[in-house]
This record gives structure tokens, C-alpha cells and sequence, in this order.
């Protein structure tokens, strides 16, 4: 193997990403273009696009690094998975869309501002925390990522590896806006794909086959056979598999995703996007957890179960391929990346700056200031990536965790709940918020690690039904949402 | 690989792309009804 090929396949991937850059960049000398790709994207682009954005290195590194560690007890995460994708294409697209359009809204704090008649901007400021905070740990995961994966396939070393990564995301973000982050996905969520399918089909026969994969497995630990692992039928089984399945609750409601439905065409694209997403998240979670297993098989005893992926690829394929898997994992990296930084700097810029602090901003400097966000989140984000260097699976999972418990109640409850009211939804998002960190700090470990998720959508759920039971809805805002869904019609 | 692994993949697969495939086959269904109608009608 050597690393002029790694080098040369690394700088062909990014000549394409600079491409798809400088192109996009044509379309986004406003704010719409800028930060939803002038509403006008392809099904197949906002599928792979949204499934990128929300599998990030996690997958790559953290699924598989799973798969290597539990066996089959991670399957419960392509249930999770494969069903939050299905749910959130058939029931919370088209109502979103609708709504979205309808307000002319271009980011998620402008939908709820709209849907709840906020003239008061508390959606915009309290998203604007939520987002900011989550982001950094977010994109810190990432970068430590990037520094795991440079330093695995390049040798570069930890640190120079996540400045490396930070350096290219930061270069290609700010040139092409969303849509050059949606079309730039897209290649690297077939990128993806290609991979994840590809590498059972070779680690398995270089494992035994599937029946000595199995075999070899049985012989390691017994456990990595069975659907509850080694906790067996048991409080810590069940809450370790009902939290694996809670991961894919997030995909009903992230903000990050769900700008994906906005920025579609129109509702026949969501429609199309819809078995696109679900086929492509099939088989990134299969090819993840099994890839993981066949390398539990071929290399027994790794220090850290989250570099399986580069292991494999470094013993199984020549160098010009192990040089595609260095790309792949920095697509995940940077397709995840790219989106939350857009996202945090369309709340920053959008619902800040343009909404609530400096109305009459003109674009030139709100796009100036825009890139200016994304350098600043992103050397937080480094900053906290090389004072402490995590397990990335977990780490992202808590920053998933802390954004869609914020949002995904309040999302799923303003489009099917018409009971629900402003103070209601503020609830909501502050208590699934809170929550999600106060589990983390302080109940974790005592309730058999259950996912932090899970507690933050309960009480989200239950902050915002309270509340809104206890307060009286906007006549206007729900005559317009029965409306909204009379023209979406029925699902099935 | 164990029966209940086999069975857990085949349902962790199973409901999401079952509850897409009935969505597509409906707006398909719908979108065929829609032009049917519009057919007629000229």
C-alpha cells in the first residue's frame, strides 16, 4: 500500500467536492438559495441526501465498531433505523412540506414561528441555544472521526488528522451553500452505499463464509449471536434495546433532516425520495453490522472496535480502494458536517441576525456572516475534539440525542396535534432539551444506561400535552393546519 | 446464525420498508386514479 495512491485518490474525491462547490455557489446569492437550494431539489437528491446527513461518520466507524462489539444485539438499530427513515418519509414529509410552503419558511424556527404566531421570537432564540450547543459537540464527534480515520489510513496522527478534516469542510461549506452540500451528499451518500455493500461481501468470505463467520463468533462470545447480547432477557437488555431502536426516532423530527423535506420540489419528489431513503439506510445499517461482525472474526481483540472498518480495508483490498475507503469515511464526516454547519449558521444568520436583531441586514453580509459562523462553530469544535478524545458513537449519539429531543416532539405534535399551543411547544422543547442532559449527568448509569433519548422525548411529550391542555390554541393556526392536511390527504 | 437473530433482521428490515412500499403502491394508486378521472372527463 502506499500513500501517494491514498494521496492521489484523496485529492480526486476533493477536486469533485470543489466542483460541485463553485457550482452550487452560482444559485445561492440569497438567503433561500443559500440555505434550502432555492426549493428545488430532485427525490433522489434529498434521499441520500437527508440519509448522509444523518448516518455521519457514525456509521461508518460507530455502527461497525457495533457490529464488532455486540454481534447481533445491533440489529436493534437497523430496526430503529429503517423505521424512523419509513415514518418519517410516509407521515411527517408531506404535512411539513405543505405547512413549510405555505409560511414561506426556510428554516425550522421559522416554521414554528409561523405555525405558532410567535411575535415574540422565543422559537428563534431557544432554537438558536439548542442548535449552537448541540452542533459543537456534534461536529467535534466528527472531527474526532476525522482525526481517528487520517491517522488510521495516512498515519498523520490524531491531531493533524482532525485538522486536516476541519480544514476541507470548512473550504467546501462556505463555497457552494445548501445546495452544494445536498448534491455533494448525494455522491457521498452512494459513496456510502457502494461501500457498506460492498465490504461484507468480501469480509464474510474472508472470515470462513457466513457459516464459519458464525461459527468463529459463537466460539469468540456466544453473546454476539443473541438478539439481547450478553445482558439476556433482562431490565438492562430491554433498556439497551429499546435505546438502540429510540436512534431512529430522531429522523421524525431533526432539524437537520427535516430541511431536506423543505427544500424538495414539490410533494411528488417526497413521494419518489421516500423508497430511495428507505433502500439506502437498508443497506448502510445491513452492511455496517455485518462488516463489524466478519471483522470481530479477523481481527479479534482490537484496542478500539471503531477502527474495524479501516482494518478491514487496509488487509482485504488494494491500496486504490483503501483509498476510496479513507474518502467514504471523510463523505460521512463531511456529509454530516456541511449540514449542521448550514444549519447553525441559517439560525444564527436567518433567525437572528435577519429576524429578530438586524431586520434591514442586507444578503452580501448576511452570507459574510454566515461563513463566519461556520469557521467560528468549527474551531470550538476542534478545540473540544483535541482536549479529550471520545468514543465517537456515543458522543454523537448524545449530541443526536440532545437536538431531536428538542425538536421532534415539538415537530411531531404542531403538524398532528392541533390542540397544541405556543406556550405548549416551548415546554416541550425546553424539557426534552434539559432532560436529555440532565439523564446524561446524573441518571444514566443508575437506570441501565437507557438512552438519554428516550427520557427526552417522554418528557417533551408530557411538558408540552401539560401545558398545552392548560392554555388555548390560536383559532387561526389550527384552521390552518386542518386545512394544510386536507390538501395533503390521506396516507394510505 | 440463530433463529431469533434471523428473525430479528427479517423484522428490523421488514416494518419500515413494508410501511414504505404501502405508501408508494397508495400514492401510485392514487396518481393513476387522478389521471383516469382526468382522462374521462376530456
Amino acid at each position: 500500500m502506499t500513500s501517494a495512491t491514498l494521496v492521489g485518490v484523496l485529492v480526486g474525491y476533493l477536486v469533485v467536492l470543489l466542483v460541485i462547490g463553485v457550482w452550487g455557489s452560482r444559485d445561492s446569492s440569497d438567503v433561500k438559495g443559500y440555505f434550502l437550494a432555492g426549493k428545488r431539489l430532485p427525490a433522489w437528491v434529498i434521499a441520500f441526501s437527508s440519509n448522509a446527513t444523518g448516518e455521519s461518520a457514525w456509521l461508518l466507524l460507530g455502527l461497525t465498531g457495533m457490529g464488532y462489539a455486540v454481534g447481533v444485539h445491533a440489529f436493534w438499530v437497523i430496526m430503529g433505523e429503517v423505521l424512523g427513515v419509513a415514518t418519517a418519509w410516509v407521515f411527517v414529509a408531506r404535512p411539513f412540506k405543505e405547512l413549510t410552503d405555505r409560511y414561506d419558511a426556510i428554516t425550522v424556527p421559522d416554521y414554528l414561528t409561523a405555525r405558532f404566531r410567535d411575535t415574540r421570537h422565543l422559537f428563534r432564540i431557544l432554537s438558536a441555544v439548542i442548535i449552537l450547543s448541540m452542533v459543537v459537540a456534534y461536529v467535534a464527534a466528527q472531527l474526532t472521526a476525522s482525526g481517528k480515520a487520517f491517522d488510521t489510513f495516512l498515519h498523520t496522527g490524531y491531531t493533524a488528522g482532525a485538522w486536516i478534516g476541519l480544514a476541507i469542510v470548512l473550504f467546501y461549506t462556505s463555497v457552494g451553500g445548501f445546495k452544494a452540500v445536498a448534491y455533494t451528499d448525494f455522491l457521498q451518500g452512494v459513496l456510502m452505499l457502494g461501500c457498506l455493500v460492498t465490504l461484507p461481501l468480501v469480509a464474510i468470505p474472508a472470515a470462513g463464509g457466513w457459516a464459519g463467520t458464525m461459527d468463529a463468533l459463537r466460539a469468540a462470545d456466544p453473546a454476539l449471536l443473541r438478539p439481547m447480547g450478553s445482558f439476556g432477557l433482562s431490565m438492562g437488555g430491554l433498556a439497551s434495546a429499546f435505546g438502540f431502536v429510540a436512534i431512529g426516532f430522531a429522523f421524525l423530527g431533526s432539524p437537520q433532516l427535516l430541511t431536506r423535506f423543505m427544500a424538495a420540489r414539490d410533494h411528488r419528489e417526497i413521494e419518489e425520495g421516500g423508497l430511495w431513503a428507505v433502500l439506502c439506510v437498508i443497506g448502510f445499517d445491513v452492511g455496517a453490522v455485518l462488516s463489524g461482525m466478519a471483522g470481530r472474526v479477523l481481527f479479534p481483540g482490537l484496542a478500539d472496535p471503531e477502527t474495524v472498518l479501516p482494518e478491514l480495508s487496509h488487509a482485504l483490498f488494494p491500496a486504490f480502494f483503501t483509498g476510496i475507503f479513507l474518502v467514504v469515511v471523510l463523505a460521512a464526516i463531511m456529509s454530516t458536517v456541511d449540514s449542521l454547519l448550514i444549519l447553525a449558521s441559517s439560525v444564527v444568520v436567518r433567525d437572528l441576525v435577519q429576524n429578530v436583531f438586524e431586520p434591514g441586514a442586507d444578503q452580501r453580509r448576511l452570507s459574510l456572516l454566515g461563513k463566519a459562523v461556520t469557521v467560528v462553530i468549527g474551531l470550538v469544535a476542534i478545540a473540544l475534539a483535541l482536549s479529550e478524545t471520545r468514543m465517537i458513537f456515543w458522543f454523537v449519539l448524545f449530541a443526536w440525542s440532545g437536538i431531536a429531543a428538542a425538536f421532534t416532539p415539538v415537530v411531531l405534535c404542531s403538524l398532528f396535534w392541533k390542540r397544541t399551543t405556543r406556550a405548549g411547544a416551548v415546554a416541550g422543547m425546553v424539557g426534552g432539551f434539559v432532560t436529555t442532559i440532565v439523564w446524561v449527568v446524573w441518571f444514566k448509569e443508575r437506570f441501565w444506561d437507557l438512552y438519554e433519548m428516550i427520557p427526552g422525548f417522554a418528557a417533551a411529550f408530557l411538558c408540552m400535552a401539560v401545558v398545552s391542555l392548560a392554555t388555548a390554541p390560536e383559532p387561526e393556526a389550527v384552521a390552518e393546519l386542518e386545512d394544510a392536511r386536507r390538501a395533503v390527504g390521506r396516507v394510505f | 446464525m440463530p433463529l431469533a437473530a434471523w428473525l430479528l433482521l427479517v423484522v428490523a428490515v421488514g416494518l419500515g420498508l413494508t410501511l414504505e412500499l404501502a405508501f408508494y403502491r397508495a400514492r401510485r394508486r392514487d396518481r393513476r386514479a387522478v389521471r383516469t378521472s382526468a382522462g374521462g372527463g376530456a
